[in-house]
């Protein structure tokens, strides 16, 4: 790939900067600096869209009642609180 | 294999294709991994390090070889976390208890929900777009269980599947079908999907990230009463061809905590439902305003990401954020396109813009700060 290949040509020149550096890393504790955790961080943004809105109403909170007995959204400052129990969905 | 490079702050910043996923490097690990991914041998790899850096053998022999793991892990797709329909979903599967029209500007939406407990995951934050005079759409969602999973379907086509737990992917799937419904695009056209609420000031977009309870929504309201214009809440949209930021009508959703500084404000929200969601234990009320009602198509510039973190007594501590710092906060917590020339858009989209932290406990000092920064660089 070109950008490797700009890379790898561009090691030489990078030679005199890195010399600095060792110094520098030498003074700081070199061991520590080149270990995995002291010098990369992976991260995976998420695969998918994902609310952080709190997504449990009612959800896995029924025991078993028919549909009617879900509280549902009521007027003007009604709590909706489904009723606790289990995480099935049924 | 592909790979993406840039550099930030003195670190450096590698992208897989493969994997879709991100590396943050320091320019010594940077020069080995490239090394590696070149195809140099381990041996001439060990020998530079020995000779550039004054390791002992057995210390670069080491490093080169974490940092080998390293690559392996980093080209290596993760599983999980998929939404994809799974073999034994099928459509019609469901029974629908309740049917809600939605109208926004010249779409009409209908989405079927299996009960009322499934309504209760997406209607609250579109509600006020129901439109109870429409008796036909043109587009069907349908949200039901098969199998102990939800289903979610739009327009007879199957477009997620998931467990119990995973609430959160069932809304962000719908509010992607919708984003693409309302911008008629598909999702190859988006950028990212940041975990952020957008405000405007007409002319550019600030994005406010931060954790779940930072108090970005509450900052937002805050600021739309200040005259300012929401574009999203909760997820923020940027398209991959202008890099700009969309607008979205999901309503804002209020915890209890932030009701006593918000309803002198919103006095609406007095009287709004509550909500309660039992696993996290939070009461919510979502918020709209009448300007809300008739929603506007908007997609404008970025100006600046700021990370926001409400902490008691902290008063206002605004300062720029490191970007390597920022960029460890933001993706984990986004969707960013896995497509190789979304991704490069995303990396220079992020470096050009700056990145700040704002630590506020003090309405009255955050207002005018968010003001300043909107009207000039602070940094």
């Amino acid at each position: 790939m070109d950008w490797m290949k700009e890379k790898k040509s561009g090691f030489d020149k990078k030679e005199e900067k890195l010399l600095d550096r060792r110094k520098a890393l030498i003074k700081a504790g070199k061991y520590a600096l080149f270990t995995a955790a002291g010098s990369m961080l992976l991260l995976s943004p998420r695969k998918a869209v994902a609310s952080s809105f709190p997504t449990d109403p009612g959800w896995g909170h029924h025991n078993n009642q028919p549909e009617s007995a879900v509280p549902s959204c009521g007027n003007g400052g009604t709590s909706v609180e489904p009723p606790a129990g289990n995480k099935d969905l049924a | 294999m592909a790979f993406i490079e840039r550099s930030a702050e003195g670190k450096k910043i590698i992208w897989s294709e493969n994997s879709n996923r991100y590396l943050l490097l320091e320019e010594h690990a940077f020069e080995v991994m490239m090394r590696l991914i070149a195809g140099v041998p381990d041996v001439e790899i060990v020998q530079w390090c020995i000779e550039s850096y004054g390791l002992p053998h057995r210390e670069g022999n080491r490093f080169v070889g974490e940092v080998r793991d390293m690559l392996n892990q980093f080209t290596t797709a993760e599983s999980g976390e998929s939404p994809g329909p799974r073999q034994n979903a099928k459509i019609g599967a469901g029974r629908f208890a309740v049917t809600k029209f939605y109208q926004i500007n010249d779409l009409s939406i209908r989405v079927d929900y299996e009960n009322e407990r499934m309504k209760t995951l997406i209607h609250p934050r579109f509600a006020h777009l129901e439109s109870a005079g429409l008796q036909s759409a043109n587009n069907l969602f349908q949200l039901y269980r098969q199998d102990q999973e939800w289903v979610l379907t739009f327009n007879g086509e199957i477009k997620g599947q998931w467990n119990p737990d995973q609430g959160g992917l069932v809304i962000g799937r719908f509010f992607v079908e919708l984003l693409n419904l309302i911008y008629r695009k598909t999702e190859d056209e988006w950028m990212a999907v940041f975990h952020a609420s957008s405000l405007s000031d007409g002319r550019k977009v600030m994005l406010f990230a931060g954790e779940s309870g930072s108090g970005k929504t509450t900052l937002s309201a805050l600021m739309v009463s200040h005259g300012y214009l929401l574009l999203s809440d909760d997820l923020v949209p940027v398209d991959a061809r202008l890099r700009h930021a969309f607008s979205f009508p999901a309503a804002l959703s209020v915890k209890s905590r932030a009701l006593d500084l918000l309803s002198p404000v919103f006095p609406g929200l007095k009287s709004a439902d509550e909500f309660f969601y039992p696993e996290t234990d939070k009461k919510v009320r979502y918020l709209t305003t009448d300007g809300w009602h008739g929603f506007r198509r908007i997609n404008l510039p970025c100006k600046a990401i700021v990370f926001v973190k409400f902490r008691e007594h902290s008063g206002l501590i605004l300062e720029r954020m490191p970007k390597d710092f920022a960029f460890q906060q933001l993706v984990p917590d986004s969707w960013i396109s896995p497509l190789a020339q979304n991704a490069e858009k995303f990396l220079d989209w992020f470096l050009s813009m700056p990145t700040y932290q704002l630590t506020y406990s003090d309405n009255d000092q955050m207002v005018p700060a968010i003001k300043k920064l909107f009207d000039h660089d602070l940094f």
